[in-house]
């Protein structure tokens, strides 16, 4: 109760210059009562006011955190945080907690020097932590995590937008890349071209088949979710996915396994249907006395092409009718419908779209073409993803500290997939930028107080610039505990 | 009266400097009275933009020279002659056409002028009152507001429009107008004008159809005086009305033709007709989905091409439609050219993301099965009328309208 009393009173008194008439011969001060700086009162509405911005920020967080899906609060890693490096910061400020006690004890006995060596180390490790939050910002910044995150740079769910904005990204870094190469064909090293090379694999193996397979190919709907899933992984991995990603992958391995058989089935059934179709257009192109039977066969086999009597304008017609062959062809291609449907089901392929699509076009010559392209490009885009995997993906899962491609290629940045990764990145942003400004205060306090003449009578300050430390080293503890998952 | 009280002060009684202030604005105000501080009658923009397009002139500073000035001017006068003014619209005399049933001229004047009340108390003034500050005095798309819009105002003077039941770049019915005036255009600045009577958009309707015909003559003038007529030869002299009445009669039958010309197809859109086919029984089911989602993905319909894989709207973003490509946006000097009398920056075309619902040409699935089959005018999306039957197009359209529906579309993430 003294000590608050006459802290209060000494609020109301104005600084006592250092002057040789309080200074003892030896250096040692006068116990004398006056205080410089702020009155007590304001400092401590200053601190009560921080220390409760602090807590509405802090309380913000915390629901916001409670808020979130049950596992949709980031991990420390997910979004470039490290509990380590956190840990290491919060154990500089205790250790300036440490100091600054030191410098008030040696204020309040009036050791000079003293003062000045331990307000110096508290300086010192306050920079550190500053050093070291600059460099968590740096590495932050670098990746794309503002305070206000981009959009494209942190996506909340792998869903079809991020694939588009990793995409996107991709074909920037192609657009650059191509131009480097042709316009300054010198500054385009090795490295260049093996850049070139990983985009271009990204972008066939990893982007446009995970798109293709979820707009066209599959109708799971866990299966297509899961795939952009194993995406994100490969761009960002993060901890908790790593099992589904894995099973995930797993499937996509059988599916493919499975769907190239069905592929190879469709593409021996094109050829061979290409082929009837194309002797039936030169069966329905030979002049013929009888078009009457051929428009039937068009009319029952759907044969493509006009009529024969169209097609032919009047030419003179043979007396060998086209019309026995024309039916043999039109069976031989229902067979050909009838066997193909057969064994897709026998390989486990009753019901899919694109077999049903492939065997109703197919009674066109460009339609079949065009199908035998689509099956064609689809059994290469399998092999091709199929080693994508075996390159990328499987190094990813089988280490156990998995670096993705952000961090295996850090020129990429990619946009990354983080469960309330914008929410968290803002959050912690707001709490970590407040603690921040708060502690420059406190440093820049301590920096003009070195610099200040150092008496006794100064004790009232450095006992107040020391609990504004505590306050600091305090608000630290709750940014660490904001990294905890 | 507080602040006139002070503003006085202020001129007549305050030191020097607040003195000379107060006289110079003082003064100022009595001049802007005296000689009236308008801009004077509004006058449409001449199309410059499509003259340096034609090489009616190379470069903006061509557009001084006194032979290009003669020419502009000529054209210039010959519209106004057969279409008149912004605030009195005429209609050219055509003895092959029956005018009265394109453009009725009523409800132009109606439409046209000054937004303020007529003798009969009628408003008048609706296009200035509602449309100006987007579309442009001319209809040019380039109002006050157009570099702000995205999409930019539709640009009335090619005669192309987007929202229709004509095929192709047929003109727009009466009733196609209408609606988009009804209905507005989502996802765009285009609003609805319900709140207008029935007369008052009919009004509007037909002055759009006035602007978008007098645009095209222009256009058709601009053309003839770049590529056909002889250097020495002039499109109109007004002169030759009193020293040569018959050569001032024949150009002016010229011009008259010009403008039927222009007129025809108007016409002939009124005749055409697109009917929509019953959709096959349960297009919508399972089945149907799924067959139009392969049909998506083939270079029969190559929707994919554009809206994407994931149907995003972002299979090509490099494309411009015609309103833009008329600007030679890949051409750097050209463009600068271009932006320099007035034309606004291209931008690319931008495909519908389908996931997100918004259909400008309507979401009856009618619409959609036209927009389909048909294309929209002026734009990248082509018509596919001669390569899709009608059942598959309906399955186009069952695919296109499960979409929005996709779970994996349905994500808030990029809002």
């Amino acid at each position: 109760m003294t000590r608050k009393r006459r802290g209060r009173s000494q609020g109301r008194q104005t600084q006592a210059p250092a002057t040789e008439r309080n200074v003892e011969p030896g250096g040692d001060v006068k116990p004398c009562a006056p205080v410089d700086g702020q009155p007590v009162r304001r400092f401590r509405a200053l601190l009560a006011a921080e220390l409760l911005l602090f807590m509405c920020l802090a309380g913000l967080c915390v629901v916001w955190r409670l808020r979130a899906p049950a596992p949709g609060w980031p991990h420390a890693g997910d979004v470039f945080g490290s509990v380590l490096r956190e840990l290491a910061m919060f154990g500089l400020l205790a250790a300036s907690c440490a100091t600054m006690f030191l410098t008030t004890r040696s204020a309040t006995s009036g050791k000079v020097p003293s003062v000045r060596g331990w307000a110096a180390a508290t300086l010192l490790l306050g920079c550190l932590f500053l050093g070291l939050r600059i460099n968590d910002y740096r590495v932050r910044f670098l990746r794309g995590v503002f305070p206000a995150a981009s959009p494209r740079a942190i996506f909340d769910e792998p869903d079809v937008y991020y694939v588009q904005a990793v995409r996107f990204s991709l074909r920037q870094h192609v657009k650059r890349l191509e131009s480097m190469r042709t316009q300054h064909p010198e500054q385009f090293t090795s490295e260049g071209a093996q850049r070139l090379d990983l985009v271009n694999v990204l972008l066939r193996d990893m982007v446009t088949w995970t798109e293709e397979e979820v707009g066209h190919w599959l109708e799971d709907l866990e299966m297509r979710i899961g795939l952009m899933r194993a995406l994100a992984y490969q761009v960002h991995p993060l901890a908790r996915d790593r099992d589904a990603v894995a099973a995930i992958i797993a499937r996509e391995r059988t599916d493919a396994a499975v769907k190239r058989v069905w592929f190879t089935v469709l593409e021996r059934y094109c050829v061979t249907k290409s082929g009837i179709l194309g002797e039936i257009t030169a069966l329905k192109q030979r002049p013929t006395t009888a078009p009457a039977v051929l428009d039937g066969m068009e009319g029952e086999h759907q044969v493509p092409g006009g009529s024969a009597a169209d097609g032919e304008g009047g030419a003179p017609r043979s007396a060998a009718s086209p019309a026995p062959e024309l039916a043999a062809k039109s069976a031989e291609m229902s067979a050909l419908d009838a066997k193909v449907r057969e064994e897709l089901a026998q390989r486990d392929c009753k019901r899919w779209p694109f077999a049903d699509a492939v065997i109703h076009d197919t009674t066109d010559l460009a339609m079949a073409g065009e199908r035998l392209n689509q099956v064609k490009f689809r059994l290469e885009a399998i092999d091709s993803r199929l080693t994508f995997l075996d390159e990328y993906f499987d190094p990813l899962v089988e280490q156990e500290k998995p670096r993705g491609l952000n961090d295996a290629h850090s020129w990429l940045r990619l946009p990354v997939s983080v469960p309330n990764g914008r929410t968290w990145s803002a959050a912690r942003a707001a709490l970590t930028l407040f603690h921040t400004g708060i502690l420059l205060a406190g440093l820049s306090t301590l920096a003009i107080g070195i610099r200040r003449p150092l008496t006794a009578a100064h004790a009232g300050f450095w006992r107040r610039t020391a609990w504004h430390w505590y306050a600091i080293t305090g608000a630290g503890a709750f940014v660490v505990l904001l990294l905890s998952p | 009266m507080a602040a006139v009280r002070n503003a006085v002060a202020f001129g007549l009684w305050g030191d020097e400097a607040a003195r000379v202030v107060g006289g110079a604005l003082l003064g100022l105000a009595l001049f802007l009275s005296a000689i009236g501080c308008d801009a004077g009658p509004v006058r449409f923009e001449p199309n410059w933009v499509f003259a340096r397009n034609q090489g009616l002139a190379e470069t903006p500073t061509d557009f001084e020279a006194p032979d290009v000035r003669q020419k502009l001017a000529d054209i210039e006068q010959a519209v106004t002659m057969l279409f008149g003014t912004p605030d009195e619209p005429t209609l050219p005399a055509c003895e092959n056409l029956e005018l009265g049933s394109l453009l009725d001229l009523a409800l132009l004047r109606m439409a046209a002028g000054p937004h303020d009340q007529m003798p009969s108390g009628q408003t008048r003034g609706l296009y200035r009152a509602y449309c100006i500050r987007c579309h442009g005095v001319s209809g040019s798309g380039t109002g006050a507001m157009a570099r702000d819009l995205n999409p930019y105002p539709r640009d009335f003077r090619r005669g192309i429009f987007k929202y229709k039941n004509t095929p192709d770049t047929n003109p727009p019915k009466d009733g196609d107008l209408l609606h988009v005036l009804e209905r507005g255009v989502p996802g765009t600045a285009m609003r609805s004008f319900q709140e207008l009577t029935g007369e008052q958009r009919r009004a509007l309707v037909q002055y759009v159809r006035y602007l978008s015909v007098r645009g095209l003559f222009e256009r058709e003038l601009i053309a003839v005086t770049a590529v056909e007529l002889a250097e020495e030869d002039r499109l109109l002299d007004v002169r030759l009305a009193e020293i040569d009445p018959e050569t001032f009669a024949e150009q002016r039958a010229m011009l008259t033709s010009i403008a039927e010309g222009v007129m025809q197809p108007w016409f002939e859109a009124e005749k055409v007709t697109m009917d929509v086919p019953p959709p096959p029984p349960g297009y919508d089911a399972a089945e149907g989905i799924a067959r139009g989602r392969e049909l998506y993905f083939t270079t029969l319909t190559n929707c994919a091409k554009c809206h994407g894989a994931t149907a995003l709207g972002d299979g090509q973003l490099e494309e411009y439609d015609e309103w833009s490509k008329e600007l030679d946006p890949t051409n750097e000097q050209a463009l600068r050219d271009y932006l320099q009398l007035g034309a606004l920056p291209p931008r690319h075309a931008q495909p519908r993301n389908l996931y997100e619902a918004i259909y400008r040409g309507g979401d009856r699935p009618e619409d959609l099965f036209l927009k389909i089959k048909h294309g929209f005018a002026g734009t990248t999306m082509p018509s596919v009328a001669s390569q899709l039957n009608d059942t598959d197009a309906w399955y186009l359209v069952a695919y296109a309208r499960f979409l929005p529906s996709d779970p994996i579309g349905r994500s808030a993430s990029h809002q």
